[in-house]
């Protein structure tokens, strides 16, 4: 053999950097064949399919990846890993004593060793997620075309998942120099990368609980525009300031771009297109991560630079590391004791204390071995304590005035608010409504809570924040007694300086809920009322095709009378009662003081334009039915409504079935039902009363859980409870269902208040 | 040359060796013997730059060791725990070392494989311990450093290899004008291999001699009387290591063996007799081991 000599000048940091390479190369083809299945090959199937079903092109303007939440999900968790995986093949030889002697006393600087590694393995890294993208947008421009949302979305999708390798890599890399042992690595950087996830989601937690009017603790929820929106928390608000968040979050919408049917091009959703236009993607937190990683990187130089390298192989041996896993450990089991005992608030916090006293005296201890050595670091603990029990306090004490911030009307551009009931919904608002009574979309009837209205003049600003302050004067309280009910109130402002301001009240007394009610004295209610007797949307109100049917207030079977009246006649009737609901007050609309004098029932004729038979048609007040057949209830303050039926001489209408034809009237409590079946446990809070006939009470969901005892025969007292008995009336958890039973059988359901009902009603024992 | 000056290093709360300070010329082979754990594996990885010392310094030819590619290049440590790469056999540790070791030969590794008999494509977690240790040591001389760092390299060899080592690192030395610093439990070895050789007792260098110094630094007398001598009789004589058997009293001492035999004859000894110490013998003198007596160990 020759001999060879090796060069002299040969480099040696180069030659660390490909062997580095060829060490790591394994790992990175096994993310690459990950990444490949991920993207290029499920694009290219599903492009495939999606071509056999024909308009692909209608569809698509471009696709880099299927499922596109789920997709950012999966590369989240490959992407981290591997990362990990290529942070523990660059490093592991200082983790190791016996690699750690060769690797020290070779000729190549400390700094140089580190460098050559790190940028072999982040070569890697950049390779193995840059070129499954790049074979998907191929796939994508060859099959929908190249475009320019396609290479915008390319490059940040690629961008954001190489920041996020290089954030955990680097991390890994930087723990790595710190301590002795692959397990404490590991750990250590898992934890320092899911540290503000455990300190972000925690926090939300806590303050949704702690801080009155706290939003955190929602997930999603209806803007004014029927749009969901992602509250998130501050795991949500904060997604950009979190390394294992900002590529998820921030790619998942373009990782499709979908035709809509405007002809621009949307963003995409958890599964399909979203209704928001695509626009270039914000590369800020991806470039910021990658500085962030560049300086972690310098420092994990330093740190190995300095490194003691007698320190592999032994655990506990990086002080610093020890304290913050330990810290953020604790931490996390100190906010996790708080929401397992978030009822009893001191409580929590003291067993919370123990608890994180507990968790860093037992990490610590099986870090170092040492109890003496950890009872020393007892100061520190104390302080770490201290710090997390001040954030606490913070929240409890009204998070520096988060509580009870209210901003000024001048301030606010438009206001939105929930409703807590049926009858506080503008008509026509986003959520489907064309009924002018609304519709509700609130918390009460639906599972996502729901915005309505965009309250803008200063008057209406000024009523939502009126509702709102008295929701804010319960902060002080201590909610969690029965005199509190779960509700579902949010508000949101949108401020002129372009922030938004979103509160949430899953908490409140009667008081605070019936302020909400006051929203229908705005100028947007009027003007939704207007629009929804003058829009032509709802046909029942159109005197062309519509009719009207006169109610009385026995809701028997004989109590529907179906109007003739000509056109103009049918015009001046919805006059008229327009001018009377839009003049009606809060208390004449929810808490009349007499009883109704009827309803009328506005529905669309017949085909051939002859009236409906009526029959047994149940009169009911099933948001469903009302958003295409309004009922209004005649109460004694719409005078202009009771004019036109005394002109036209039809009041006879409304008189009532005698009282000897009832037979009985039973009563339920209207008491508050807490986290009924049908509401779906999110609100207790008691809904309008409204009659109903029997054969038809399922529509009235509530009504399925009443229990009618203590029956009233006598006909005297019929007589003298019978007026009293409201058709509509806003019960606030008081006074007594009424069912009257007729002696044809027919059940009616009204109400009575408590101040209306007899000692014999209100004494009874009805459990 | 390698110069160590006034090395500490500690481990914590631990010193586990102080202030030590040395030096080892070109074309010398130095010992470095100790008792277990004395040392001598922390004093020579500081050497290699693996440890940082909390005070002193590594000069070799004038130049820090401290993070210096020039000088590292040129120095190979063979530790006393092995490292190979995963699944490696010595091409693979070869073309490892080939990368860092500028004056890495692989003429030289392939002929010192064939001298040791090893197989150069097999896997290095296949070779025994002392198989395992050869390869290391092919490797480090393949290296062709200018100062070789051996710690306990002559542990798990057979007679032959301990020879062959010897002659080739005596050879490497004289051929290349290297340093080597040798560790090793096995006095015999060193006392044939080395120029020169420290002891560390203490945490501190005890003894830093050439071995033709240290072998003159002490005797042995032995002397025979008429009765039975105690050793209060030796009370002015300078001596270590006081042996009484009957009549006959052995001793040691760092004094002139002619001056010490004078003074015998005050006590009118029969014969006299002066012996030089081998270098086991300076050794435990030095660490001033206790005997124990076993006596009942096992029985009571």
């Amino acid at each position: 053999m020759t001999s060879q000599a090796s060069s002299p000048n040969k480099s040696v940091a180069g030659a660390s950097f490909r062997f580095a390479l060829r060490g790591g190369s394994l790992y990175a083809a096994l993310f690459t064949a990950t990444l490949l299945v991920l993207l290029p090959l499920s694009t290219l199937v599903h492009l495939l399919g999606e071509r056999q079903g024909g308009a692909l092109k209608d569809t698509y303007v471009f696709v880099l990846g299927t499922e596109s939440g789920l997709l950012s999900f999966f590369l989240l968790g490959q992407t981290v890993l591997f990362s990990l995986i290529l942070g523990v093949v660059m490093f592991r030889f200082m983790l190791s004593v016996r690699a750690s002697n060769v690797y020290a006393s070779m000729g190549v600087k400390r700094s140089a060793l580190f460098l050559s590694r790190y940028f072999a393995g982040l070569l890697l890294l950049t390779l193995s997620i840059a070129v499954p993208f790049l074979l998907s947008g191929l796939i994508s421009g060859i099959f929908l075309g190249f475009n320019v949302q396609l290479l915008w979305s390319l490059l940040f999708a690629t961008v954001s998942f190489v920041s996020l390798a290089a954030v955990c890599y680097t991390v890994f890399a930087c723990v790595a120099c710190g301590v002795g042992t692959l397990i404490e690595s590991l750990v250590f950087s898992l934890l320092l990368l899911g540290a503000p996830s455990v300190f972000f989601g925690g926090l939300s937690l806590c303050a949704s609980v702690l801080l009155y009017g706290c939003p955190f603790s929602l997930t999603t929820y209806l803007d004014s525009g029927g749009q969901t929106r992602l509250t998130g928390g501050l795991f949500g608000a904060l997604a950009n300031y979190n390394p294992l968040t900002f590529a998820y979050s921030g790619s998942s919408a373009y990782l499709a771009g979908y035709k809509g049917v405007d002809g621009l091009p949307k963003l995409a959703e958890m599964f399909g297109a979203s209704e928001q236009n695509w626009v270039r993607p914000d590369f800020t937190p991806a470039l910021i991560w990658l500085l962030v990683s560049a300086v972690i990187a310098l420092i994990a130089v330093n740190v190995y630079r300095h490194r003691k390298m007698e320190i592999a192989g032994f655990l506990g041996a990086g002080k610093t590391l020890n304290r913050l896993a330990a810290f953020i450990c604790g931490s996390g089991c100190y906010m996790l004791t708080f929401l397992i005992l978030q009822h009893h608030t001191v409580a929590a916090m003291i067993v919370g204390s123990l608890a994180m006293l507990l968790t860093i005296f037992v990490i610590l201890l099986i870090l170092t071995h040492s109890a003496k050595a950890v009872c020393q670091q007892l100061h520190l603990m104390l302080l770490q304590l201290v710090s997390i029990t001040a954030v606490f306090l913070v929240l409890i004490s009204g998070g520096f005035g988060y509580a009870a911030r209210l901003p000024e009307t001048e301030a606010i551009r438009y206001a939105e608010i929930s409703s807590v009931a049926v009858n506080t919904v503008p008509v026509e608002s986003g959520n489907s409504s064309v009924s002018p009574y609304g519709y509700d979309a609130g918390c009460g009837f639906t599972l996502e809570p729901a915005l309505f209205g965009k309250f803008t003049t200063a008057r209406d600003i000024e009523q939502v924040r009126s509702i709102h302050s008295k929701f804010i004067q319960l902060g002080s309280e201590d909610l969690k007694s029965s005199r509190y009910l779960d509700t579902c109130v949010l508000i949101r402002y949108t401020l002129k300086n372009g922030q938004t301001l979103l509160r949430y009240y899953d908490r409140a007394d009667m008081a605070a809920l019936n302020q909400c009610l006051t929203i229908t004295d705005s100028d947007l209610f009027r003007e939704q009322l207007q629009t929804a007797f003058h829009s032509g949307r709802i046909a029942a109100l159109n005197e062309k095709i519509g009719e009207v049917v006169a109610v009385n207030a026995a809701l028997d079977e004989d109590s529907f009378h179906p109007l003739t009246l000509t056109e103009q006649q049918h015009a001046a009737l919805k006059t008229a009662l327009l001018a009377d609901l839009s003049r009606q007050s809060v208390l004449q609309r929810f808490f009349p003081e007499s009883p109704a004098v009827g309803a009328l029932w506005f529905r669309v004729k017949d085909i051939d334009g002859a009236p409906n038979e009526t029959g047994s048609l149940p009169m009911n007040y099933n948001p469903a039915n009302a958003a295409n057949e309004p009922v209004f209830y005649l109460t004694a303050d719409m005078t202009d409504t009771l004019a036109f039926f005394e002109k036209n001489d039809l009041m006879g209408l409304f008189e009532a079935q005698p009282a000897e034809s009832i037979k009985s009237i039973s009563f339920c409590p209207a008491a508050i039902k807490s986290s009924g079946a049908s509401y779906d446990g999110t609100v207790a809070f008691t809904p309008d009363v409204h009659a109903v006939l029997i054969g038809d009470t399922a529509d009235f969901e509530g009504e399925e859980t009443l229990t009618f005892a203590n029956p009233v025969t006598d006909q005297k007292q019929i007589t003298a409870l019978l007026p009293n008995m409201h058709l509509h009336y806003f019960t606030q958890g008081t006074g007594y269902f009424c069912c009257i039973e007729y002696e044809d059988g027919t059940q009616v359901r009204k109400y009575i208040t408590e101040a209306d009902a007899p000692d014999s009603v209100r004494y009874y024992n009805y459990n | 040359m390698i110069e160590v000056n006034g090395i500490t290093k500690k481990f914590g709360n631990l010193t586990a060796i102080q202030d030590i300070t040395f030096q080892v010329e070109s074309g010398m082979i130095y010992g470095l013997v100790g008792y277990n754990g004395a040392g001598k594996t922390t004093l020579l990885k500081t050497m290699a730059d693996v440890y940082r010392p909390d005070s002193g310094s590594v000069l070799v030819n004038g130049q820090p060791v401290r993070d210096n590619p020039a000088v590292k290049q040129n120095l190979f440590l063979v530790p006393d725990d092995l490292y190979f790469l995963p699944y490696s056999g010595m091409e693979q540790m070869a073309a490892f070392y080939a990368n860092f070791y500028p004056g890495f030969r692989m003429d030289t590794f392939h002929r010192l494989a064939d001298a040791f008999g090893l197989e150069t494509k097999k896997r290095l977690s296949g070779f025994s311990k002392g198989m395992q240790r050869q390869a290391e040591l092919v490797l480090g001389l393949s290296a062709h450093p200018n100062v070789l760092l051996l710690d306990e390299s002559f542990d798990g060899l057979d007679p032959q290899k301990r020879a062959i080592v010897k002659n080739l690192v005596t050879q490497y030395v004289a051929e290349t004008d290297t340093s080597v610093i040798i560790s090793s439990h096995n006095l015999h070895e060193l006392s044939d291999l080395c120029d020169r050789i420290g002891l560390i007792n203490g945490k501190t260098l005890a003894l830093d001699y050439s071995v033709e110094e240290m072998s003159h630094s002490r005797c042995k007398i032995r002397a025979v009387f008429a009765q039975e001598m105690s050793e209060e009789y030796f009370n002015g004589i300078p001596h270590t290591r006081f042996r009484q058997d009957g009549k006959i009293i052995s001793f040691s001492t760092a004094e002139n063996p002619d001056v010490v035999t004078k003074q015998l004859q005050s006590l009118k000894p029969l014969l006299v007799e002066q012996f030089p110490l081998t270098l086991e013998e300076i050794f435990l003198e030095e660490m001033e081991g206790t005997d124990y007596d076993f006596s009942g160990f096992f029985t009571e």
